[in-house]
């Protein structure tokens, strides 16, 4: 009960420093923004059912590398130590597990609508779609805090998030992007179920993994 | 020596391996069979034949015939070029249904070799009169040891004994690491980390060497050095996150921090390979080209046969005893190193 009144001041916390430098988000939005641009630009109108899903899946996962991987550098050591010992360890990850899952999410829906505005929107299962869009942006927003975490402790931050990261989050980007094509395929809902599961099955994986191992990393 | 049995041991087995699995000959089969007529059916045709380590003229009591929906046609004459080459004549045939014929060549040495769909006939016409016969095969099975004859695999079979083991010794090493991850994580005792380290290490030069050896294979039997295969890209994913699994231990100067980080991404990596190879391909399984995978036979059913299956399971043990081996040694080494080091 403790660990949840923790969790929840901690996020409140993390949203109340976002609202303080609004140019992080907004940069972020921007990050996403060129990007479409960028695959707008070099691409026209993509018509292509899977070369749309791979970009958009790619576009989404160098996003969740760049905001996710401040979670853990932007705070300064003297800083998250104090965050440690006045709440559990655990509080602390979890909550940056929860902001960041918030802004993973959000990211994911603007990036869609700005690239189906600019680049077309082939997708025939909408319901089906955003599921798997839920899930796989949650999937990467736990993932990659747990590997900030990790890549935190060590110099030299975001190339190694990335190389750390990709390996890890490669399994869940490939049920998403499987989902993502049954999706806009217009398929039914039950040959989707099996890779609903791996994602789903993933993020429980991930985020169990990242909650009982958390208490060795954070230590100095 | 008694601690050192098992080196003694994987010598011989990895001896076995390398002696039996390169010398044991391939039985003999028939590799193409080339028709003169496009039909059969418009008159009497010869089928040229080429085979692999067989022995068409050393051969006694030879014939051959054509198999097509369980009906026999013996071939008019049995001329025999040379060991391998082979001219057959038949008599005008209409296909009963399918307008494919197998083929079936027999002799004392050989016994009795069987090519499917091995001519087809463009003839349209079915039934008629088929001039049937009784082969005389005096040998069903020839009785020398001799590795099985596969179409598409052929000589290339052998590989099998180095290139499935690789991957049984990477998984046994990343094991054994992931096991010393958790003993780490327990007491924090340096000891674990180092064993986990070199472990890690030595499983990713097995990891190379499957990929070389796949590659090659894939290239002989597949066409192309690379194919897009849910094992290949697992297996490839996992050595990159192993890869990285180093980079981030050469990041971090201080060993206690090095030594708690790395066990984290590690056990990490590990999880999410056992994803990758054990559960995903699993759902895909019907776009991998491997055994046992999309419809194509597992080794446990005929590919794997009695006479590989000893040899392969002495190529497996041997190969991860090496693999454990050289991990010690590794290990021996980054122990006196520290050691001189302090």
């Amino acid at each position: 009960m403790q660990l949840l009144f923790q969790i929840i001041s901690l996020v409140k916390r993390e949203i109340l420093l976002e609202q303080r430098n609004k140019y992080a988000f907004w940069g972020l939005i921007l990050f996403v923004v060129s990007t479409v641009f960028v695959a707008k630009f070099s691409f026209q109108v993509i018509r292509d059912i899977p070369v749309w899903n791979a970009l958009f899946w790619i576009i989404l996962l160098f996003a969740a590398v760049t905001g996710v991987a401040r979670s853990f550098a932007q705070e300064s050591r003297g800083r998250l130590l104090y965050l440690y010992t006045l709440a559990d360890p655990r509080a602390v990850l979890l909550s940056k597990m929860i902001y960041n899952i918030l802004l993973m999410v959000f990211l994911g829906f603007s990036g869609l609508f700005i690239f189906s505005f600019l680049v077309g929107y082939p997708i025939q299962n909408n319901t089906l779609f955003f599921t798997s869009l839920l899930f796989g942006c949650t999937g990467l927003a736990v993932a990659f805090t747990m590997i900030a975490a990790i890549a935190s402790k060590a110099s030299n931050n975001f190339s190694l998030m990335a190389i750390l990261g990709f390996p890890v989050v490669l399994p869940l980007l490939l049920a998403s992007i499987k989902l993502s094509k049954y999706a806009a395929d217009g398929l039914e809902w039950s040959g989707a179920f099996k890779y609903l599961g791996v994602l789903i099955a993933l993020n429980i994986v991930i985020s169990t993994l990242a909650y009982m191992l958390f208490p060795y990393l954070w230590r100095d | 020596m008694k601690r050192n049995w098992w080196k003694i041991f994987c010598v011989c087995l990895l001896f076995l391996t390398l002696f039996a699995g390169l010398l044991v000959p391939l039985a003999p089969g028939l590799i193409t069979a080339e028709s003169s007529a496009k039909s059969t059916f418009s008159g009497p045709f010869t089928v040229k034949v080429f085979g692999y380590n067989t022995h068409f003229i050393d051969g006694k009591n030879a014939g051959a015939y054509l198999i097509n929906n369980g009906v026999n046609v013996c071939a008019t004459s049995f001329r025999a070029i040379d060991n391998t080459h082979l001219e057959l004549d038949f008599p005008p045939i209409t296909p009963l249904a399918e307008p494919v014929f197998s083929l079936s060549v027999y002799n004392d040495v050989d016994g009795k070799l069987i090519m499917p769909s091995a001519i087809s006939t463009t003839d349209t016409t079915r039934g008629g009169i088929v001039p049937t016969c009784r082969p005389d095969v005096k040998v069903e099975k020839q009785d020398h040891f001799a590795f099985p004859f596969r179409y598409i695999l052929y000589e290339s079979m052998r590989n099998l004994f180095f290139h499935v083991p690789m991957w049984f010794t990477m998984i046994a090493l990343l094991t054994w690491a992931f096991w010393n991850n958790l003993r780490f994580l327990k007491g924090f005792n340096l000891k674990y980390d180092q064993i986990a380290n070199e472990a890690v290490n030595t499983s990713l030069v097995f990891g190379i060497l499957g990929l070389i050896t796949g590659s090659l294979w894939a290239r002989v039997t597949w066409g192309a050095w690379w194919v897009d295969d849910v094992k290949l890209n697992g297996t490839a994913i996992t050595m990159l996150a192993y890869l990285a699994f180093t980079v981030l231990r050469n990041a971090i100067p201080d060993e206690q921090k090095r030594a708690r980080v790395s066990a984290v991404y590690s056990i990490f990596a590990f999880v999410m390979m056992i994803v990758l190879i054990g559960i995903l391909p699993r759902l895909q399984g019907t776009d991998s080209l491997h055994p046992g995978n999309g419809g194509n036979p597992a080794f446990s059913n005929y590919d794997l046969d009695s006479t590989l299956r000893p040899f392969f399971y002495a190529s497996v043990l041997g190969w991860i005893l090496i693999g454990f081996w050289i991990y010690t040694i590794r290990l021996r080494i980054l122990k006196i190193k520290t050691h001189y080091e302090k």
